[in-house]
């Protein structure tokens, strides 16, 4: 368990490469199709996001392929990464069933004044 | 309108430090140059300043995957917390409090009005919006430079306590800056902790000297504890950093950044005025031995509280973004 939560641009990155390994503008467009189009990521907040996750073992280089006469890395989630989305995935659930929890007891009140 | 792939991406390509550059530069460049393929000019300009202070980061070594910009991240918002605390001090006691005692001093407000950007910047940390938090203390470090008649501004030379800070705080990579609601209660506490008795010491005494603040003796034994008070804000950031160290979860590197932020209040002058007279070398080594003095004690009380809490085992605990 970490003290900290991840920044937004980490967890999408996670996110994206969850279910299968992706090059760097794969993940671009991943990210926006998560979010439904709301998050355009930049390159380089993509690559700010990508260094760090390499350094702390969260990410791994799964292949390298020459396209257009240039190098391309695919990434995927180590095992540590896979922990770490599932363990934050886990926090913002409690937190969403805590809201809905709450948000289900302040309808049963009755509306009206102030006690 | 659409923006050329290829404008900028020649300069892009050339900021990335050789090692880099080599190894993943022209993947970089390509992926820039399907991005902005479509995307509008602001769009372009965003994606090109956003990867050109990527490009810097690594070229400066100051990227969040370093371990000065890991140090300077954790040091940021303490850094922030500091600013912030001469900020309310410099509110209430050239702006607030003279105005109750003297009456209004358009120079004295001008003075307050300088650690306004620097409140409301941790205002936004403590929210979690470190971009806002960025740009006002930009805004503080940059107005500070370009103040009417620096001279006759009470708190000058703190002016360049304030810049050191937040020059520090602009160069903390911000996607390493801690803004989980622990790590933002931790820069509010330290922030308030600094403030209050500074402050209360300076409303106690507001009515003491008279408006030519300069010319206020006080007798040895109340100047000796006033003296002893500069080294507050430095002793609250040693506490911090031995807490911080004290916690096996934390990194090290994490740890040293709260040390990092107590350096600069090296340069602090005594209460009640904490202003007017810069410190000169002999002050400064001698606050400069103080705060080091204060650090090498908390590194010890954290080490072995880390190396008790670490022999109790807690195997699993870990900071993956240390």
């Amino acid at each position: 368990m970490t003290d900290r939560q991840l920044t937004e641009p980490t967890r999408l990155v996670l996110t994206a490469l969850a279910d299968e390994p992706r090059h760097g503008y794969a993940i671009l467009q991943e990210v926006l199709a998560i979010t439904g189009g709301r998050t355009k990521m930049l390159t380089g907040t993509l690559y700010t996001a990508l260094d760090r996750l390499l350094q702390q073992g969260l990410v791994q280089v799964e292949g390298e392929e020459v396209v257009n006469g240039r190098l391309r890395r695919s990434f995927a989630l180590t095992d540590q990464g896979r922990h770490t989305l599932t363990e934050e995935t886990r926090r913002l659930r409690a937190g969403a069933a805590e809201a809905e929890r709450r948000l289900a007891l302040g309808g049963l009140r009755p509306s009206g004044g102030m006690a | 309108m659409t923006h050329s792939p290829t404008s900028g991406a020649g300069l892009l390509h050339r900021l990335y430090p050789a090692g880099y550059r080599a190894a993943h530069g022209e993947e970089i460049v390509a992926v820039f140059a399907e991005s902005v393929r479509r995307a509008d000019r602001r769009t372009a300009v965003r994606e090109w300043a956003v990867l050109a202070a990527h490009a810097l980061r690594l070229r400066t070594r100051l990227s969040s995957r370093d371990p000065a910009g890991r140090v300077l991240a954790a040091a940021a918002p303490f850094l922030l917390a500091g600013g912030a605390a001469l900020g309310v001090l410099h509110l209430l006691t050239d702006l607030i409090l003279p105005g109750a005692h003297y009456g209004f001093e358009p120079s004295w407000a001008a003075d307050g009005v300088q650690g306004a950007p620097w409140v409301l910047a941790l205002l936004c940390a403590a929210l979690g919006r470190w971009t806002p938090a960025r740009a006002l203390v930009l805004v503080a470090v940059v107005a500070a430079q370009f103040r009417p008649e620096p001279a006759a501004m009470s708190s000058v030379h703190l002016v360049q306590l304030w810049a050191l800070m937040g020059v520090l705080v602009l160069l903390a990579p911000p996607d390493a800056v801690d803004l989980s609601r622990r790590g933002r209660n931790r820069a509010v506490a330290a922030a308030i902790a600094v403030a209050l008795p500074m402050c209360a010491v300076d409303a106690l005494w507001i009515g003491y000297w008279g408006e030519d603040s300069l010319a206020v003796q006080f007798p040895p034994a109340q100047q000796l504890p006033l003296d002893a008070l500069a080294a507050w804000p430095a002793v609250v950031m040693a506490v911090a950093y031995a807490l911080r160290l004290a916690d096996p979860a934390t990194g090290r590197l994490r740890a040293a950044g709260v040390a990092l932020a107590a350096l600069p209040w090296a340069a602090m002058t005594a209460a009640p005025l904490y202003r007017n007279t810069p410190l000169d070398a002999q002050e400064l080594l001698g606050n400069a031995a103080v705060v080091l003095a204060l650090l090498v004690v908390a590194t010890a009380v954290g080490l072995l509280r880390r190396n008790r809490l670490a022999g109790a085992a807690r195997p699993e605990a870990s900071d993956p973004l240390r």
